[in-house]
């Protein structure tokens, strides 16, 4: 009786401890216990949704777990989580690969997503360190798209602000442009008023104008008479053909008189020829008058001539002797004025013997000057000097150095 | 000649000498300078005006 019960609570026994077997073959084939796999870490800012146990995926493809996420020492630090990966999947794990997390879904669970490197970089080393990249998160873009619609609301104000503004100003615009036809209205109506009172006083002159034009057509009025009336016209005709024969007299007149005056204006003509001998007149007059002036000079240096070039105010004292001079004192043609200055009130002689004007002679000559200035300036005016000292050769010349100092000193005084 | 617009033709010296005829001398010499104006007779006369100045 006991072998039966025995047998069965030991086939329960090893039924159970099969299917605990199976199951927890199930479960580590599951989290891929049984299966090769390497280590990597990366490091993340923010690791939200991410615990020990989150998935690994290598371009969507389940490739392990995360198995630790060691916390930063300091604030501003990264986390580093470490991730076991399958070795199958080793050759696709570059060291230019990134690790993401990411989510299923706007709601769904976080994961690692592991982009596949680049066959230029090599493999990552087991436990080897990839690039992290942190999650966007929902609430992120929430608060962005939060922010983003307050802009938006905010414009949306001002734009009905300036549209609101803008349509107050155009109906501004139009009660003014109403206000301008409604003007221009009054204008129009104005002009079409006086328009109307132009065009009846034009229809009345028109009406006028008919009139005289019957009038003149009926032979009433001088106009009338002068399109109708035959006589008249003959006689007008008459006239006309009068004044067009003297007009032609008058024509050949005229030609006459061109031919006349083109005859002059020829280079061979006698008013050319004419000029040209005036011309020569003119030369020769220019050339004889030269000739008269230089033997006028001439004649006024002559002796012989002086007196009569001396009546008309020409002489020349150096050509005089002083008997000469004496002798034209002595001319009853002439009354000479003469003024005396005496030797010591005009001269004093220096240490060097030289002679020089003393002080108050050029005022006594101004004096004695001024007693002259009462004659014509055209008056000849002969200034004597004397002396009486020595013989006659020194008196004469001590008269010559008296006049030239005299006449050195006044020609220098300012005029 | 400038001071008094004299006309420089119509001006001229003569160193005559001691003699001097109508000098305010008296005894016919001189010893200094005579201004000798030969004027119209018309404006003055024949007399000659004399004019001594010391």
């Amino acid at each position: 009786m006991g072998s039966p019960r025995l047998a069965l609570v030991g086939a329960f026994v090893v039924g159970g401890l099969l299917l605990f077997a199976v199951g927890l073959f199930m479960i580590g084939d599951r989290r891929q216990l049984f299966t090769e796999h390497f280590f990597v870490v990366a490091d993340f800012g923010n690791v939200t949704g991410v615990q020990v146990g989150t998935d690994v995926r290598l371009s969507g493809l389940p490739a392990g777990e995360v198995t630790d996420i060691v916390i930063p020492p300091a604030p501003g630090g990264r986390f580093q989580v470490q991730m076991r990966v399958r070795e199958d999947l080793h050759s696709l794990v570059r060291t230019d690969s990134v690790a993401a997390v990411l989510t299923d879904g706007l709601l769904g669970s976080a994961f690692i997503q592991i982009r596949a490197g680049t066959e230029s970089a090599p493999e990552v080393a087991d436990g080897g360190t990839l690039a992290g990249a942190d999650a966007v998160q929902v609430a992120d873009l929430i608060e962005e798209g939060r922010e983003t619609f307050r802009l938006v609301a905010d414009e949306f104000v001002g734009l009905r602000q300036e549209m609101a503004e803008t349509f107050s100003g155009l109906g501004e615009t139009v009660e003014t442009t109403t206000l301008l036809i409604n003007d221009v209205g009054n204008d129009v109506r104005e002009v079409t008023t006086v328009s109307a009172l132009f065009m009846d006083a034009a229809r009345g002159v028109m009406e006028d104008t008919r009139g005289i034009v019957q009038g003149v057509a009926n032979g009433e009025g001088t106009a009338g008479k002068l399109l109708t009336d035959d006589a008249l016209y003959t006689h007008m005709t008459g006239m006309a053909s009068e004044v067009e024969a003297t007009m032609q007299a008058v024509r050949g007149s005229a030609e006459q008189f061109e031919q006349i005056v083109g005859g002059l204006h020829g280079p061979e003509s006698a008013a050319q020829r004419l000029l040209v001998d005036a011309g020569d007149v003119v030369t020769y007059a220019r050339d004889a008058m030269a000739d008269l002036a230089e033997n006028t000079e001439a004649m006024k240096r002559n002796w012989l001539l002086r007196g009569f070039f001396s009546d008309r105010g020409f002489y020349n004292l150096d050509e005089m002797t002083v008997e000469e001079y004496r002798v034209l004192l002595r001319d009853e043609r002439y009354t000479p004025l003469r003024i005396w200055l005496r030797a010591d009130v005009l001269f004093e002689t220096d240490e060097n013997g030289g002679v020089t004007l003393a002080d108050g002679a050029e005022e006594r000559i101004e004096e004695a000057m001024g007693e002259l200035l009462q004659y014509p300036r055209n008056s000849p005016l002969v200034v004597e000097g004397y002396a009486t000292a020595g013989g006659p050769g020194q008196q004469f010349i001590s008269a010559e150095p008296s006049r030239t100092t005299w006449c050195a000193r006044s020609a220098a005084r300012p005029s | 000649m400038r001071t008094f617009r004299r006309a420089a033709e119509l001006t001229g010296t003569m160193p005559i000498g001691p003699e001097a005829e109508d000098s305010p001398s008296g005894d016919g010499r001189w010893d200094g300078v005579a201004l000798t104006l030969f004027a119209d007779p018309a404006l003055i006369g024949r007399d000659p005006a004399v004019a001594a100045v010391p």
